[in-house]
């Protein structure tokens, strides 16, 4: 019987203390550091360049066959990145392709927010995983 | 004729506008019990998320039922009989706290008709247990009115409200004002103000709903409510007498808002209370045999003083 | 006759291999059955379909086994032969048997009646197994569709009555999207590790330890300790978040809103530390085998340690809460009552087992991790109701802080993760069954591995026998217990969808 006045009284406190929710476009919770989003191509701060080669590594490696790389050879046979494009529709956000890649070309960046009205939209080229994903840290 | 109309549309309005802050009420303040923010719409603290609900619902559909119909017009029907103030009451009578109760008892019974719509045959007879256990909490509530009655030697709620000038009957009946209040709390969380209704057909029906007929049947159950807070009101608490300079109609507002806010806390505290075993416990075991001792006395008492003179 | 009746004895693991012996089952198993139970292996005999009868006669009466719990039944394919494994666990003598049966590939069907029919004289929880199948939809009087208990959207249960009290009630998952072992055919180890958390999604780190573990045993590959403990760290934040999580959903139920609210509040607080260590909430893909995929940086340690005294604090809070509410005890105490002898014969495990008064945790049992290092205690219910399986759930909780706090306070340098060639393995050829205490009790997995590549793979996951349990357990209780038994027993829908 104690015990259910004190909880009237924590329900009594609790309409004067802070609340615990947010409303969601105007403010944001940091999510924590490391958690895994969308795919992101690293870009050299020197030269500007794209670090990927185009080996190919990451879609032998995916499961479940989002990505697709072309590569082309340019003069003096260096091969450089000719396409690449990231399916979000099957990516199950595992993070196996950037553990593999042997140049560590790619990193997952903090973006979230993959609701799309188009379902062409999902498909992300390489244009778009290049920039970065509006702040550093993006929030949740 | 136009003096009836005018107090016929005071009456209407103060319901309305008692509705619309009490929903408004019901949905911000218990989200912050809930340590959420509640609905928020343009900024204004949510003020007219009663009104755009209500443009929700109606918008879905505009069906109704016979039973809703009537309900809708016996919770009109009630406030003819009860007075909300000394001034506004429509039909002055010796016997109003016995209509009242009968409107109720009325009002109560074709909610249960209602509920009998749907076509799930389960459903019937699940909502029915629980109005018959809605009812069966009328019991404790009928003793403490008659110990009331006793006391006050009138029927009319009118001269219940003046004989307490000098003191409420709080005072003089302890006992009878809890057991009143649980049985009301027990029927306001069977109504299911918040969240689901246990009257509504099927666990996870009652939560959403929609059309005219979800609309009038919450109408109603506010309207219950609020016959139940006021009842309580005239009959313990003074009902409408002033307080030195403040006036009957403030005070009036002020003890039938505290009562509710108590009522939504207690309401949120407690757990879910839908075990009938544990219900028809709580009324048989404890309800019952409290006000019974309290109506006891409180006869034992008048006939010591009044028959024997021994007081 | 004995001769062919048992073609091969052996233990699963790398230990004991017999083949071909012409004795009694007794005679054989006798000096070798105190070897199975010392080491916790688990006994693998191969049987063809007409010796089942005997075999089983004389496992579950003979007093040197006493086989009397069902555990689980399965089907196999290896090349183009198919097997049924079927699971039988003694209490008593604390060691399970594994029975492998070939089936011909024409009569399936017919097969699998008849061993079903067979195993049903001797063990009551292979009765699901009879009726599943058939639905009784047309006599029931009350059908509860998936969608209307939260959480549990995996099975139909169809309702007989009596005024109040339910007579009897079937589960039907029907529903269910069965995954035989042709899923993992084609998979890579690391594709298979990704995938294999979605299995629970309650608490998602168990299957991938429990997989990972179980290819180290074939590789014969010894753990770092640094790897040990991060990985025992984490089954204890997932357990934590499991049983809260639980809480959380009984709470819902009962429309017990401060308790409710106070513990998602700490779910919240121990999935940020969950994602800020693997990067993800639901489904971690951390575990490798050999260690685990990331270090544990020394921030990530403070802000432990710092919310490890807030939890606690809060999670004895939501505790006192709901056990000072007389009217909420009064709801939970004597619904779905689980005897000792029914938990031990339908074979469920866990915190489940624990709430009716049989002391058994795989932590201590078995000396996988390094649990006997750590002290701690394993609570124990008394009557097997539905506030039992809470208390014991609130205890572990506490237990799960105190030993990640030891954890936290001894943790060894070293390296996280031994590196070996993914990608072509090389496995001791054999067969293995592998288990872990996950949070809704034990969850299992056997696998057949060839020298490059893994054969076939059964996953087992401890919520299917609380499932039959619930169709025993329902009957006698009230219509309005229905969804706060089912929600007591922590029933993981991915666990069921795979079995």
């Amino acid at each position: 019987m104690l015990r259910l006045i004190k909880n009237f009284f924590i329900v009594f406190g609790n309409i004067f203390r802070k609340p615990h929710t947010i409303i969601y476009p105007r403010e944001r919770i940091i999510i924590p550091d490391g958690s895994r989003g969308v795919l992101h191509l690293k870009v050299d701060p020197d030269s500007l360049e794209i670090i990927c080669k185009g080996c190919g590594l990451c879609k032998i490696i995916c499961s479940q066959g989002c990505i697709t790389v072309q590569k082309r050879a340019e003069d003096k046979g260096r091969e450089v990145l000719d396409e690449f494009c990231l399916d979000l529709s099957k990516c199950i956000f595992c993070g196996n392709c950037v553990e593999f890649c042997k140049m560590n070309a790619i990193d997952m960046s903090y973006k979230y927010q993959l609701a799309e009205f188009d379902k062409k939209n999902l498909k992300l080229e390489k244009t778009e995983l290049v920039k970065p994903s509006g702040t550093i840290r993006d929030f949740w | 004729m136009l003096i009836i109309l005018k107090k016929v549309f005071f009456i209407l309005a103060i319901l309305l506008v008692n509705v619309y802050i009490c929903e408004y009420i019901n949905n911000k303040l218990t989200a912050r019990m809930d340590l959420r923010r509640g609905y928020k719409i343009s900024g204004a603290k949510g003020i007219g998320f009663p009104l755009v609900r209500f443009f929700k619902y109606i918008s879905r559909s505009e069906k109704t039922n016979i039973w809703t119909f009537f309900i809708f017009l016996f919770s009109l029907l009630i406030w003819g009989v009860v007075p909300i103030t000394a001034n506004l009451i429509l039909i002055e009578m010796d016997y109003s706290l016995l209509v009242a109760l009968t409107f109720y008892i009325i009002l109560i019974i074709l909610l249960f008709f209602n509920s009998g719509r749907t076509s799930y045959s389960d459903a019937y007879s699940e909502s029915g247990k629980k109005v018959l256990i809605l009812l069966s909490f009328l019991i404790p509530a009928l003793f403490s009115i008659a110990s009331i009655v006793l006391i006050n030697k009138t029927l009319s709620l009118k001269e219940i409200v003046n004989s307490q000038h000098q003191y409420w009957n709080i005072i003089l009946q302890p006992l009878g004002f809890m057991t009143f209040f649980i049985s009301i709390f027990l029927q306001f969380k069977l109504l299911g103000i918040r969240g689901k209704s246990y009257l509504s057909p099927g666990a996870n029906i009652g939560k959403e709903g929609t059309g005219l007929g979800k609309i009038i049947e919450k109408f109603s159950i506010y309207m219950i409510v609020f016959f139940l807070i006021i009842i309580l009101n005239i009959l313990y608490l003074g009902g409408w007498q002033g307080i030195y300079i403040i006036r009957g109609e403030i005070m009036l507002a002020v003890k039938f808002y505290i009562i509710f806010v108590i009522l939504l806390l207690m309401d949120k505290s407690l757990g879910r209370i839908d075990s009938y075993s544990m219900l028809i416990r709580i009324n048989w075991k404890f309800l019952i045999p409290v006000s019974l001792v309290n109506f006891i006395v409180t006869f034992g008492f008048l006939i010591a003083r009044d028959v024997y003179n021994l007081i | 006759m004995a001769d062919n009746i048992y073609n091969k004895i052996y233990s699963s693991s790398r230990t004991v291999f017999l083949e071909e012996i012409g004795e009694k089952l007794k005679s054989i198993l006798k000096d070798k059955i105190e070897y199975i139970r010392r080491a916790g292996l688990d006994l693998l005999i191969l049987v063809s379909k007409n010796n089942l009868y005997q075999v089983i006669k004389e496992l579950k009466d003979n007093p040197d086994f006493k086989v009397n719990s069902f555990q689980s039944i399965a089907a196999l394919t290896n090349g183009k032969k198919i097997y049924l494994i079927i699971n039988l666990k003694s209490f008593d003598n604390d060691f399970s048997v594994l029975l492998k049966i070939e089936i011909s590939q024409r009569e399936i069907e017919g097969d699998y009646r008849e061993i079903i029919e067979m195993l049903a004289k001797f063990y009551r929880a292979v009765k699901f197994y009879k009726h599943s199948g058939r639905l009784i939809s047309d006599r029931c009087d009350i059908k509860i569709l998936p969608r209307s208990i939260e959480g549990l959207d995996c099975f139909d249960l169809d309702i007989l009555v009596d005024n109040d009290l339910i007579r009897e009630a079937y589960v039907s998952i029907e529903i269910a999207r069965i995954i035989g072992d042709d899923y993992y055919k084609d998979l890579k180890l690391y594709n298979l590790i990704a995938y294999i958390s979605r299995f629970d999604w309650k608490a998602g780190i168990f299957p991938e330890v429990c997989l990972c573990e179980a290819l180290e045993e074939l590789l014969q590959l010894k753990v770092t300790e640094r790897a040990q403990h991060i990985r025992m760290l984490l089954c204890e934040l997932y357990r934590i978040s499991n049983h809260i999580y639980f809480i959380s959903n009984i709470c819902n139920i009962l429309q017990h809103d401060i308790a409710y609210n106070l513990s998602l509040l700490e779910r919240e607080r121990v999935l940020r530390i969950i994602e800020s260590i693997t990067g993800s909430r639901i489904v971690p893909n951390f575990i490798r085998i050999g260690g685990v995929k990331k270090d544990i940086s020394e921030e990530i340690m403070v802000s432990i340690r710092k919310s490890l005294p807030v939890l606690f604090r809060n999670i004895r809070r939501i505790e006192k809460i709901m056990t000072g509410d007389f009217l909420l005890i009064e709801r939970l105490r004597g619904a779905g009552i689980i005897s000792k002898e029914i938990a031990l014969e339908y074979g469920v495990s866990g915190p489940n087992l624990r709430a009716s008064g049989i002391r058994h945790d795989l932590r201590k049992v078995k000396d996988s991790f390094l649990y006997k290092d750590l002290s701690f205690t394993i609570p124990v219910g008394k009557s097997g109701d539905c506030l039992d399986r809470i208390s014991v759930r609130f205890n572990e909780m506490l237990q799960s802080l105190r030993i990640i706090n030891q954890i936290i306070n001894k943790f060894p340098e070293g390296d996280f993760i031994k590196k070996i060639n993914v990608s072509h393995p090389e496995f001791k050829s054999s067969e293995i069954s592998y288990g872990i205490e996950c949070p809704h009790g034990l969850f299992k997995i056997y696998l057949e591995a060839d020298k490059n590549n893994i054969n076939s793979l059964l996953v087992k996951g401890p919520s299917f026998n609380s499932l039959i349990l619930s169709e025993e357990i329902l009957a006698g209780n009230k219509i309005e217990d229905v969804d706060l038994i089912l929600a007591s027993l922590d029933i993981s829908p991915g666990e069921i969808i795979s079995s």
